[in-house]
């Protein structure tokens, strides 16, 4: 069952990056980058996966991403801003959803390429809750420090309009919470998301 | 994991190496200043090397499997819970990448000053290497991930990478800026050696490279921002009176020595680039530490401005600047542990009410982005660990009087709050009040007194809320250097 969502995420990717490709020629394939302001609103597939001191057992979900960005360039090569995302599961059950924000950089290391490289730090906040098998459900709030390590792909489509590919990681420490009825120390978080966005620039 | 002892040794064992070679370099080139051989044209700077970010990534690398070989072969470091920590493999390295990040269970010194220490290497590797301030900084988060994942059989630890990262940054730039200052490629003969050798334990890596390459004795430009505007420093000598950490805690008097450096001046250093401006704050004290072999810095704080724009005229009696600058900090007194590394924003102004008096405030309000504090309870029990970790939000107020260049004043207010994610489930709120005086016996020497408290006051979820306070009296000697005045600035 969870390895639907992923397929789907991933053939939603290629057939839209393809038509990207297909969009621009390659010699208009470069974002129109260096001064301004930046905007991403992007959405796609994203896992979640909880590890602690003391549980027995990883826990981990599927569900959807939507992230929003927006920023300003002070280099060429280089995006500032500030990343929101919520993941949310796609189990259904209300209380499956992890929240952050983060201070963002994206980088461009060949200016000449759509190419980028995203970290951040920021905070990041639950509530999140348990799916591990047999568990008992249950809900828990937790509200730590993240960091987000990412990549993509940038395809220009028009003059200020593009795509993005991404895929990226955030990893979240949540502090002790209870998950499944125990209760579980020093929790991370992982989100993994792989998604396509709209990019303003 | 036993890190400030290693790097001692390997700091040590570099230090040897350069002494050997000594003598070789004393047969000093008489070549005259010129560019240096591999500067790139476009480098806008006859002293600053080409970039490099390839190399500079591969030392970075290089960085880490000296560290790692040398605990091995050399050290073979061993600790009775996790055994050769250091004899990584592919099996260790895999099982490290499915595991995923955790908190570790390192004393306060390792993993508040260490980590930071080491990060500054792999921070160096990039400024040394031609890259400027903001294209080192992902060397120093490369740097730590090669090590947490490769270099160590221990799982690797988020406290350690937000550490060597963070951390790294502001010690890896303040020592690139020092020891740029203490060496001089212009030099020859014995002084030249004798800067080198100074600074090789400040940046032993560095050393070594400059070594091998042939800067060591390379008589060439130097870096055109090598000489701040201006350039201080204040040292404290003298006793402090404060509680030690046992049950008793029996008030205890110590010597101590303080050492001030200000790299820079708000009013006189128009924003540049990163770290035009720094403080840099360090207090010896011995019995600051109640583990054996480990450090003695009972304190040591970096704030190195980021960013800054000039609100006021520059010809206003009243000038204020918004400034943002990243600072790392490091308390480990007799009584309690404070650390971290946090991003402040707020103002600087300052005026000059008369001749020869200056008065200066700096309000910031401050991110946490890692801190840690000790408290009853906190860390990892049956471990090294004694403190918490996490963010956290914070402010921090100064207030100082000069006369004459001489401080006579100074009243500090930090305040913070810690929000643990890991450790004991609390929120740590610490406030740090102190005053400083002196009374200036001549226009570089003086008397001084100091008195700070440390109020703790923590919100456990679990148990009742805890507070606990502690008082440092100092009574000392102070000596300023006289601000040196400004160098010529590089176009």
């Amino acid at each position: 069952m969870r390895t639907r969502p992923l397929i789907a995420s991933l053939l939603v990717l290629a057939t839209a990056a393809a038509a990207a490709q297909m969009v621009a020629p390659v010699s208009a394939r470069t974002p129109k980058r260096g001064g301004g302001l930046w905007l991403d609103v992007g959405a796609g597939y994203g896992h979640l996966r909880l590890t602690c001191v003391n549980c027995p057992t990883v826990v981990a979900a599927n569900g959807r991403a939507v992230t929003v960005s927006a920023g300003y360039t002070p280099a060429r090569n280089v995006l500032l801003g500030l990343q929101a995302q919520q993941w949310s599961s796609s189990g259904g059950s209300p209380g499956q959803r992890v929240s952050s924000i983060f201070a963002v950089v994206q980088w461009y290391p060949w200016p000449t390429t759509g190419f980028f490289m995203r970290a951040g730090n920021g905070i990041v906040r639950g509530p999140v809750g348990s799916q591990a098998a047999g568990a008992p459900s249950s809900s828990t709030e937790g509200t730590g420090v993240g960091f987000a390590l990412g990549l993509g792909y940038d395809v220009k489509l028009s003059r200020r309009l593009g795509l993005t590919v991404q895929a990226a990681t955030d990893i979240a420490a949540l502090g002790d919470l209870t998950i499944g009825g125990q209760s579980a120390e020093d929790v991370i978080a992982y989100v993994t998301r792989l998604g396509v966005a709209v990019v303003l620039r | 994991m036993d890190y400030g002892r290693n790097c001692i040794i390997a700091i040590a064992l570099v230090t040897v190496g350069a002494a050997i070679a000594a003598p070789r370099a004393a047969v000093a080139q008489r070549a005259t200043a010129s560019a240096h051989p591999l500067a790139h044209a476009d480098s806008g700077c006859a002293g600053c090397p080409p970039a490099r970010p390839y190399l500079a990534v591969l030392s970075v690398l290089g960085s880490n499997v000296f560290l790692n070989r040398l605990d091995t072969w050399v050290l073979k470091v061993y600790d009775p819970a996790e055994g050769y920590w250091t004899r990584v493999s592919p099996q260790s390295w895999g099982d490290n990448i499915r595991s995923g990040w955790v908190w570790d269970a390192d004393n306060f010194s390792i993993n508040m000053f260490g980590h930071p220490y080491q990060g500054g290497t792999y921070f160096r590797s990039g400024r040394t290497n031609g890259l400027n301030f903001w294209e080192s900084v992902p060397l120093t988060f490369l740097g730590s991930v090669e090590w947490e994942f490769f270099g160590e059989t221990t799982k690797p630890s988020l406290n350690d990478f937000y550490n060597t990262g963070f951390g790294g940054i502001v010690v890896g730039e303040m020592v690139y800026r020092l020891v740029t200052l203490i060496r001089d490629n212009e030099a020859h003969g014995a002084v030249r050696v004798l800067r080198e050798l100074v600074a090789f334990p400040l940046d032993p890596a560095g050393g070594l490279r400059r070594l091998v390459g042939g800067d060591f004795t390379r008589v060439y430009a130097n870096p055109g921002d090598r000489n701040p505007p201006l350039l201080a420093l204040q040292v404290q000598s003298g006793l402090r009176q404060a509680r030690d950490s046992g049950i008793a805690a029996k008030r205890v008097i110590r010597g101590l020595v303080v050492a001030e450096l200000s790299y820079g001046d708000a009013f006189l250093t128009p924003y540049r680039r990163p770290f035009d401006l720094f403080v840099a704050r360090a207090l010896i004290s011995p019995g600051a530490t109640t583990i054996s072999g480990a450090t003695t810095i009972g304190e040591l704080r970096i704030a190195g401005r980021l960013y800054a724009h000039e609100m006021t005229n520059p010809s206003a009696s009243l000038r204020t600047f918004f400034t943002v600058r990243q600072k790392f900090e490091y308390t480990r007194s007799p009584a309690y542990k404070f650390g971290g590394q946090s991003l402040e924003a707020g103002v600087v102004t300052g005026f000059s009410p008369g001749t020869g008096v200056a008065v200066r405030a700096e309000a910031y309000a401050e991110a946490i982005l890692m801190g840690a504090v000790d408290a009853p309870g906190a860390g990892d029990p049956g471990t090294p660990r004694t403190y918490d970790f996490g963010p956290g939000v914070g402010s921090d107020v100064t207030v100082s009087v000069q006369l004459r260049h001489f401080p006579v004043f100074s009243g500090r207010y930090h305040w913070g709050m810690v929000h643990s994610v890991s450790g004991s489930p609390a929120d740590h709120f610490t406030q740090l009040p102190s005053l400083e005086a002196a009374l200036p016996l001549t226009r570089t020497v003086g008397l001084g007194v100091y008195a700070g408290w440390y109020i703790r006051h923590s919100v456990y979820t679990d148990r009742p809320d805890e507070s606990k306070t502690h008082r440092d009296l100092r009574a000392y000697l102070v000596w300023r250097t006289r601000p040196r005045p400004a160098a010529p600035a590089p176009q």
